[in-house]
């Protein structure tokens, strides 16, 4: 008799929580925003101070290299281009406060990033694989979008998240989707 | 590459511009009026929103419509049987066309801020009309051209003037309403806006308070998972 050993899937403990302390800060983000939802930036900074502590729990280790840059540009091209021709640029953008909400918002994009593409990815890759890890990160990335915009938002935000994941399999580290996802940002505001 | 063929298609089919960023919402564009004020900036036309409804065993299916502005100036939804679908018809032709106020008559409780939207439906060349109630009534969303509070209300036109909607604030600058019956609607700043009903600000404390007792037990969950992954380790 010829004995068989399989390896046991790692369990979910780790990303179902990870997820979950998610959902709590996005809960916590919607409460403080009340009415401005998801214009408030005082909301967003709370969220990305909330987030960028489960990352660090979770151990999301940061290598910004050069590589991770240049293929986080990549992606923020990748991410803006079919935006760009299906809806063309805006004319009458109000430009008084650019730079504050640059700054605000290039915080939040890389909290998230850290936890979603960083300590996520790496507890679901762990328990069940890189596809289950970008999909589940993904997933998640759409749902964050739901209180703020709607449910309109979600198949271009899960596609959004599929190619931010992509980008973490690509470069093995969340500094080039959060480059990609930072950059699309800040270009966004141009982009009708 | 599937990927980026997945966003290339959902940015194409996207009902309108949908924010691909996360973080902080970015502003929307100037609000485009169809008779701007003096001091308004100079914007593009505003656009109508359009949406073809299946009909399946007489009864509507659920729809929405968006005007392609960033953001919409005007979102309509359409649950499971809102409309009447008449007899043989497989389709209703849903729009919201923007239109500037009237000359009169004019809301006699304030003044109209937005564009006019004139709400219509259609099966070939007969009108259709709204039979939903309750959740099956549409829903109608509108963003004012500024965020100053207390906000306007929705009011429509009947045939003696218009009357007012119950109104609830779901955004900075977004309103919404139940629509009871098709034709014009607006936003209304209203003379006396004390009965205005919609307003609403501040913390969410219920809300707040359960997502950091959410978060608080997941951190200390991760903690404990990494130390443990970390011992088994080494």
């Amino acid at each position: 008799m010829t004995a068989t050993s399989f390896a046991a899937p790692r369990p979910l403990v780790a990303p179902a929580a990870l997820l979950a302390g998610f959902a709590g800060a996005v809960a916590v983000r919607v409460a403080v925003a009340g009415p401005a939802g998801g214009a408030s930036i005082r909301a967003g900074l709370v969220f990305a101070a909330l987030i960028a502590v489960l990352a660090a729990a979770g151990r999301a280790g940061v290598a910004l290299t050069p590589r991770a840059v240049a293929i986080g540009l990549g992606g923020a091209a990748a991410l803006v281009i079919p935006v760009l021709l299906t809806h063309g640029i805006g004319t009458a953008r109000p430009g008084g406060n650019y730079a504050a909400w640059a700054v605000a918002t290039a915080v939040v994009a890389t909290a998230e990033e850290a936890v979603l593409r960083g300590a996520l990815y790496d507890a679901v890759r762990r328990a069940r694989g890189v596809d289950a890890a970008v999909v589940v990160g993904a997933l998640a990335f759409a749902a964050l979008h739901v209180p703020f915009y709607g449910w309109r938002a979600v198949p271009l935000d899960l596609a959004v998240g599929l190619v931010l994941g992509a980008l973490r399999v690509v470069s093995g580290a969340w500094t080039a989707p959060a480059v990609a996802h930072v950059g699309a940002d800040l270009v966004g505001w141009w982009l009708l | 590459m599937a990927a980026l063929a997945a966003l290339a298609a959902t940015a194409a089919l996207a009902p309108a511009a949908v924010p691909i960023y996360d973080g902080i919402g970015n502003p929307d564009e100037p609000y485009r009026f169809v008779n701007p004020p003096a001091n308004a900036k100079t914007t593009k036309a505003p656009t109508t929103a359009t949406i073809t409804v299946p009909i399946h065993s007489g009864v509507s299916a659920a729809e929405y419509a968006n005007t392609a502005e960033q953001g919409p100036q005007l979102s309509l939804y359409l649950p499971l049987g809102s409309l009447q679908a008449p007899g043989g018809a497989s389709t209703v032709t849903v729009k919201a066309e923007p239109k500037a106020p009237p000359t009169s008559p004019l809301p006699s409780d304030g003044t109209i801020v937005s564009n006019v939207y004139a709400l219509s439906a259609t099966a070939g060349s007969q009108p259709v009309s709204i039979i939903g109630t309750g959740r099956r009534e549409p829903t109608l969303q509108m963003r004012s051209p500024d965020a100053s509070q207390p906000g306007p209300v929705f009011e429509y036109r009947t045939t003696s003037g218009w009357k007012r909607a119950a109104t609830i604030r779901v955004g900075v600058d977004i309103y919404q309403a139940s629509v009871p019956t098709l034709g014009d609607w607006a936003l209304v700043r209203l003379s006396s806006p004390e009965s205005a009903g919609a307003g609403g600000s501040g913390v969410n404390w219920g809300l707040l308070g359960g997502g950091i007792a959410l978060l608080v037990v997941a951190l200390l969950i991760v903690m404990i998972r990494v130390r443990r992954t970390g011992a088994e380790a080494s």
